[in-house]
């Protein structure tokens, strides 16, 4: 009778032995696998969280438009002192690399283009784009513009001193005053300041227009500031 | 219940080990298997590209970088729509991917591209009577050019981890011998230490079927996260080659799993039968 009693409680054990044995053996894998990886874990770590973001990539090549027009007379402006509107930051939608956030005209030399933040692929197909590391209208810094010569960019051959350039967004409309053109290496870091503490623009495309081929030579336009709303930073930002 | 006996427990400790050890390495050749038949294997390869369409959406890709070199040069939409196409991309791919895993380098030969290229410049300058070319505005549109292809094709971190991934291929045999013999041994003396042979069978089970969880565990999170779809790159036809191809990496190493269980199940009512035996 014990000896039955002794046969089933071993069988039993032995039957568990099936399913714990297993766990332990998976758990003792990945135990000397960390041990094993631990002096590179970090780096591998850090290495997967540059190859994998939190959602999907997004592989469209359509574009956000934030830019909604607005009148010349509307009033934005959160305070007027003298001439000079002010529009508070908060107020405002920052565009996010690659939104339209407004429109670039010249009408004496028939430019009419979309304005993107960012001058990456998409936006210079679409129009013309500010540079990411400058600054967008209204903000009291310089505003570096890129277009393509044979396509959005290639009325700046007509570009003269005097001539306004008209910027529109969501904000509010701006006017620059063209001041001067030059041709300069694209390498050529003296063509724009954006350390500039002053609104002033700098549209720039490629030289020779009308020419098959690549060039290292850059058209720059240089406009002055003329009106539109200026953005009330915050005095966190450090004004 | 009589206490077993001291030279018994050590006995017992000494299996267990060596069943963990054959338990790990089952799981080490998994994957070694696994990677030898995906990642090192350039027909696997070239058949999860084709698979996932890599050629059609990589002649799309660049066709749009190239028309917007276009743009940036003077150049209609027009000429770049069937200047690539899905059999010079695939010969060139497989040309870099043959010199890659021969260990000759990450070069892309781009030198059939640059000659149709400026062929075709040529032809359309001349039928569109174009006069306004200057040599070197041409040299560097044909340059850059090319650098878009070559940039296009080039699998992005390959250059970079050239030297461990073809170290990894060249040692992957080696390893997966020196782990089968392995395998083998620790089987061996397990049947041969254990006087009562449905303990060596029950050994072997558990490490088979301690393997099958380990393995199993890896591509089934993959999988069920849906990590791998997060991954972040720049290519869109090389975002779903990766996918398929990694997807089709995690379902071998399940098959793999999958094995490894029936031959732990298989063994575990071998044990059954066998100590049925012993104990009648």
């Amino acid at each position: 009778m014990s000896e039955n009693k002794n046969r089933r409680r071993h069988k039993k054990a032995d039957g568990k032995s099936f399913i714990i044995l297993p766990i332990i053996f998976f758990a003792g894998t990945y135990l000397a696998l960390y041990l094993a990886l631990a002096p590179i874990f970090s780096t591998l770590f850090s290495a997967a969280g540059m190859l994998f973001s939190d959602g999907e990539k997004d592989y469209s090549t359509d574009y956000k438009n934030i830019f909604v027009p607005v009148s010349d007379d509307s009033d934005l402006s959160s305070d007027v002192q003298g001439d000079k509107q002010y529009i508070d930051i908060d107020k405002i939608e920052y565009p996010r690399y690659g939104n339209q956030f407004g429109e670039l005209i010249i009408e004496d030399c028939e430019i009419e283009s979309k304005l993107f933040f960012g001058d990456g692929d998409v936006a210079l197909r679409n129009g013309v784009g500010v540079y990411s590391g400058s600054f967008i209208p209204g903000y009291g810094k310089t505003i570096l513009v890129a277009g393509h010569n044979n396509t959005y960019f290639n009325g700046l051959k007509y570009a003269q001193e005097g001539q306004i350039v008209v910027i529109r967004t969501s904000y509010g409309n701006y006017e620059y005053k063209i001041t001067d053109t030059a041709v300069k290496k694209a390498n050529d870091r003296s063509a724009y300041d954006l350390n500039a503490d002053y609104e002033n623009l700098v549209m720039y495309t490629c030289y020779p227009f009308d020419e098959l081929g690549l060039t290292s030579y850059r058209f720059f336009v240089y406009a002055e500031y003329v009106s539109g709303p200026i953005i009330q930073k915050n005095s966190a930002e450090g004004e | 219940m009589a206490k077993k006996p001291l030279l018994s427990r050590i006995r017992n400790a000494v299996f267990l080990i060596m069943s963990f050890i054959l338990s790990l390495v089952l799981f080490l050749l998994t994957f070694s298997i696994v990677l030898t038949a995906t990642v090192f294997n350039i027909d696997f390869i070239f058949s999860s590209m084709n698979s996932s369409n890599y050629f059609v959406d990589k002649k799309d890709e660049i066709t749009v970088s190239l028309t917007d070199l276009g743009y940036a040069s003077g150049l209609d939409e027009e000429f770049f729509e069937d200047f690539v196409d899905e059999v010079m991309i695939s010969n060139d791919t497989k040309e870099y991917l043959d010199n890659y895993y021969a260990g000759k380098g990450t070069v892309i030969d781009v030198t059939q591209f640059k000659q149709s290229f400026n062929q075709a410049l040529g032809g359309y300058i001349e039928e569109n009577n174009i006069k306004n070319v200057n040599g070197e505005s041409r040299e560097m549109l044909i340059n850059k050019a090319a650098q878009i292809y070559r940039m296009s094709l080039a699998v992005p971190l390959f250059s970079k981890f050239s030297s461990y991934i073809l170290s990894a291929k060249d040692a992957m045999p080696f390893a997966v011998s020196v782990l089968v013999l392995i395998c083998i041994v620790i089987c061996f003396v397990l049947v041969k230490a254990n006087k009562w042979k449905h303990r060596a069978v029950k050994y072997i089970s558990c490490a088979a079927l301690g393997a099958a969880v380990s393995t199993a565990v890896i591509p089934l999170y993959l999988l069920i996260s849906g990590k791998l779809t997060h991954i972040n790159l720049a290519s869109r036809a090389l975002y779903n080659f990766f996918i398929r191809a990694s997807s089709d990496a995690c379902v071998a190493i399940l098959f793999c799993s999958l094995f490894l269980l029936l031959a732990g199940l298989g063994l575990y009512f071998l044990f059954r039968r066998m100590h049925q035996k012993v104990s009648s």
